[in-house]
């Protein structure tokens, strides 16, 4: 996306949300293999029950990924220059994530026009997964 | 508990290729369609030396051939207690398939709050591409819960 394309954001836009398929065992089970994150804690239920869980839970960085496709809608990945989140409560099986941003402010920092973007991530109960920002070059 | 002497502990320095085919299943995992993130050719049309991996890719290579139980339990992670806390990405270049990645993981930080039933490691992972220029810079929190 060229600079010009993305000068049409102000302070105040809300982004257009993105919503993913709810997420499925198979969908963590292939997340486990394809990020390298083996915890059992996301694919064993015998595991997370021995560890006092009613039932495995999603990857945080599933929804992070999910959030950074957000992102990638909104700019070409090259003009992110930072992204952060914390993961506010666990992701059940079955959630449907909801990716939600805000522009937060427009700077001028040395010779680049930054966008800072508060983003969040909701499941289909309107509970706080993901809370987060990201500061794009414009 | 994890044991704060860790603090400053630096791993093994991690040299990787960026495998174009375990790059492409991650994106399809997580739903992509920009096909920068999927065909080879495309993304080369679009500028990229290869397919782009996406933004939080960085984290899966700092995983690759190593397990969890293993580089942290000698620091006293309880895989059972684990949380992700938190998770950040500075960017200065991009990855792409293809790409030799170095990878520098360091703790800089462990500490308890709440009367120790929270206990906190911060990482910090620096990767490098082999001109050692900085690509990303990722900081990870790792919250066990102790009930």
């Amino acid at each position: 996306m060229s600079s010009s394309e993305n000068s049409k954001f102000c302070s105040g836009d809300i982004l257009e949300p993105m919503t993913h398929n709810p997420i499925s065992r198979t969908t963590l089970a292939l997340f486990a293999g394809a990020s390298g994150d083996h915890n059992p804690i996301h694919i064993d239920i015998d595991f997370a029950k021995s560890v006092g869980m009613d039932d495995v839970f999603a990857h945080g960085m599933l929804g992070m990924a999910y959030l950074g496709r957000f992102l990638t809608s909104i700019t070409d990945q090259r003009n992110i220059r930072s992204y952060n989140v914390r993961f506010s409560s666990i992701t059940q099986v079955g959630a449907e994530l909801k990716c939600t941003g805000k522009v937060k402010e427009i700077t001028d920092n040395n010779s680049e026009r930054l966008m800072k973007i508060e983003l969040l991530v909701t499941d289909q109960n309107n509970d706080v997964k993901l809370v987060g920002d990201a500061v794009i070059a414009l | 508990m994890f044991n704060s002497e860790f603090i400053g502990h630096c791993f093994p320095t991690k040299i990787l290729n960026v495998e174009e085919g375990k790059l492409k299943f991650f994106s399809q995992t997580i739903g992509e369609t920009n096909p920068i993130y999927l065909d080879k050719g495309a993304a080369i049309d679009r500028g990229y030396r290869s397919i782009l991996a996406p933004p939080t890719y960085s984290f899966s290579l700092t995983l690759e051939g190593e397990s969890l139980k293993d580089k942290y339990e000698p620091i006293g992670l309880e895989l059972g207690k684990l949380l992700h806390g938190a998770q950040s990405f500075e960017y200065f270049g991009e990855i792409c398939a293809g790409d030799t990645v170095i990878i520098d993981a360091k703790i800089v930080d462990i500490f308890q709050k709440k009367g120790g039933a929270l206990d906190f490691c911060i990482e910090e992972m620096v990767v490098k591409n082999v001109k050692r220029e900085t690509l990303a810079v990722l900081t990870q929190t790792f919250i066990m819960r102790h009930k």
